[in-house]
């Protein structure tokens, strides 16, 4: 097989940077709505301190539905709402719009989880000590559960990356625009290899990177 | 220092209501090391969360130093609740948390500046012995040190009161000894009044100076431990000082069992009694603890058949023991 380098020395680090730039935005969205999201998720649930079953109802199916689509499927159905926040649905930065939307409830779902692992008594102990829901939110709950939150997003980054390569193939660029392009409508296997190896890269780097700060905070 | 009148916690279940505080009437006096006992599903963790403010009491009243907790608004009770510590049975620490972090997070909340924090930090852990361990996450501390530090976070902010719920059902008895010494010192040192809600009978005649005896969401009895253990009705003499069972009588003995406090009585009562009648007397079982300072102890004895009981008796009760029924 020949090897095109200067074509992939050309289009690689352009897409590489795409792909980023995506998931990058996404993964900061994904973080300022999908947190607070599973905090209310949980501070809404049965037993919780702001216990509210219409609340938590409501929001639990809207989050159910988000988990349920299929990312291409929900891609392609929130198209309209994409042009209304980015003015186009094509190119990197339209593609963060699906892929927050995409990762938000599966990220949140995975705060929920983390928190519910907290005992009960801390947060007792938190209330009687005067905090504030706040103080407990932020000083109890979050840090508490924060090896948990860590590894929960260190799974949907990777989600991330993945939803980002099908959103690539429909115009959104990057290693998915790349590979499918060239790789495949092209029959240009040494950029589809090349593609190949810098996600599988990137992956490994993002799981190594969560595993280290997840192991940092965690003092049990 | 602590009253509660007339306080009820009805809890709504399907098909009725569960009644787990009945018009409960408590004075706990300052200083005082105060003991609940009473059997599971008396409604100790039901009072301890009324008293720690974690659930509301259904109507009555909690007055601690003079202010009504039950009247309070939401703001001002999280000021109030610094007035009270609480020490927890499985102590609930933070556990991404050093104990230093642990032990100032109480002065975080009251908005203590943070040298202020880190000065009363080293106070507070040298007072529980821990001054050396502060750098340590709980997951590095014993059971006996984690409650340590559970006890200098629940007096960080000078409370008057510090509520402890089952505060050694977790510890060894070597380590619950410590516990308690510990919390005596405490009182002995800061003046600090302590309720210790608890089902071990043994952690009240260690520490406890005045207990409370909970029955069925009823305070049924309630005083200085030496009265309540001499109230025949209470209960509190066999589950403090039990004796072993009593094997086959033997043939021609009648047994009585007699409870005595050197505070009360001569403690020679038995020579006395056999030179007195004229009898012979055995021992069957005893046990004998120091109990705040006296000698309080429980004897079965052992009467031949044919010596008549009535002014045994009734010696005895002139002495001031207390006579179980044979
Ligand atoms: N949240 C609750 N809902 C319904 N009933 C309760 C609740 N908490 C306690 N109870 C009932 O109240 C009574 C007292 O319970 P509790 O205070 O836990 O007793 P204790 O701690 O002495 O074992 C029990 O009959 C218990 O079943
Ligand atoms: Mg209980």
């Amino acid at each position: 097989m020949e090897w095109d380098w200067k074509t992939i020395g050309k289009l690689l680090p352009t897409a590489t940077e795409q792909t980023l730039h995506m998931v990058g935005l996404a993964t900061v969205f994904t973080v300022l709505i999908g947190l607070p999201l599973g905090v209310v998720l949980y501070m809404t649930s049965r037993g919780g301190l702001w216990a509210n079953r219409y609340v938590n109802g409501i929001l639990g199916f809207v989050v159910n539905i988000g988990r349920s689509l299929p990312f291409i499927i929900l891609m392609i159905a929130i198209i309209p709402f994409t042009r209304l926040v980015v003015g186009t649905s094509l190119g990197p930065s339209a593609a963060v719009v699906p892929l927050s939307v995409g990762a938000i409830p599966f990220f949140a779902r995975l705060v929920e989880t983390s928190l519910r692992e907290i005992d009960r008594g801390k947060i007792d102990a938190a209330i009687v000590m005067g905090s504030s829901y706040r103080q407990i939110i932020t000083k109890v709950l979050v840090r508490e559960s924060l090896p948990g939150i860590i590894a929960g997003l260190t799974t949907s980054v990777i989600a991330l990356i993945s939803y980002s390569a099908m959103a690539g193939t429909i115009g959104g660029g990057g290693l998915g625009f790349l590979a499918k392009s060239r790789g495949y409508d092209r029959f240009q296997t040494d950029v589809m290899i090349a593609t190949v190896v810098v996600i599988i890269i990137i992956v490994q780097l993002v799981q190594i990177i969560g595993d280290v700060l997840a192991r940092k905070l965690n003092h049990r | 220092m602590i009253t509660l009148s007339s306080l009820r916690k009805v809890y709504p279940v399907a098909g009725g209501e569960i009644v787990a505080l009945d018009t409960v009437d408590l004075e706990v006096g300052r200083g005082a090391i105060f003991g609940v006992v009473g059997p599971s599903g008396a409604g100790k963790s039901t009072l301890v969360r009324c008293l720690a403010m974690l659930d509301r009491p259904t109507s009555g009243k909690i007055i601690v130093n003079d202010e009504d907790f039950t009247s309070t608004s939401a703001r001002k009770l999280r000021r109030a609740r610094h007035r009270i510590g609480m020490v927890f049975q499985h102590v609930n620490l933070l556990e991404n948390r050093t104990a230093a972090k642990n032990v100032s997070y109480p002065l975080e909340i009251a908005g203590v500046p943070a040298a202020a924090r880190q000065k009363r930090v080293a106070e507070l852990l040298a007072l529980v012995g821990l001054a050396d361990r502060g750098g340590s996450y709980p997951a590095q501390l014993s059971g006996g040190q984690k409650q340590r530090v559970g006890i200098a976070r629940a007096l960080a902010n000078d409370p008057d009161v510090l509520l402890c719920d089952e505060p050694t059902s977790a510890l060894d008895p070597t380590t619950t000894a410590e516990i308690l010494t510990l919390l005596k010192d405490l009182r002995d040192r800061l003046g600090v009044t302590i309720i210790i809600i608890t089902h071990e009978m043994s952690v009240v005649k260690q520490v406890c100076d005045h207990v409370a005896v909970l029955e069925a969401g009823r305070i049924a009895y309630s005083g200085p431990l030496l009265d309540v253990i001499g109230d025949p009705d209470s209960g509190m003499a066999s589950a403090l000082l039990p004796l072993p069972a009593a094997g086959t009588p033997t043939a021609g003995r009648r047994s009585i069992t007699v409870t005595f406090s050197s505070a009360k009585s001569p403690a020679d009562f038995v020579s006395t009694l056999a030179r007195r009648f004229d009898v012979d007397i055995a021992i069957e079982a005893a046990s004998v603890e120091p109990v705040q300072g006296n000698s309080l102890g429980r004897l079965r004895l052992g009467l031949d058949h044919e010596v008549d009981p009535a002014p045994i008796v009734e010696y005895l009760q002139e002495l001031g023991l207390w006579v179980e029924a044979a």
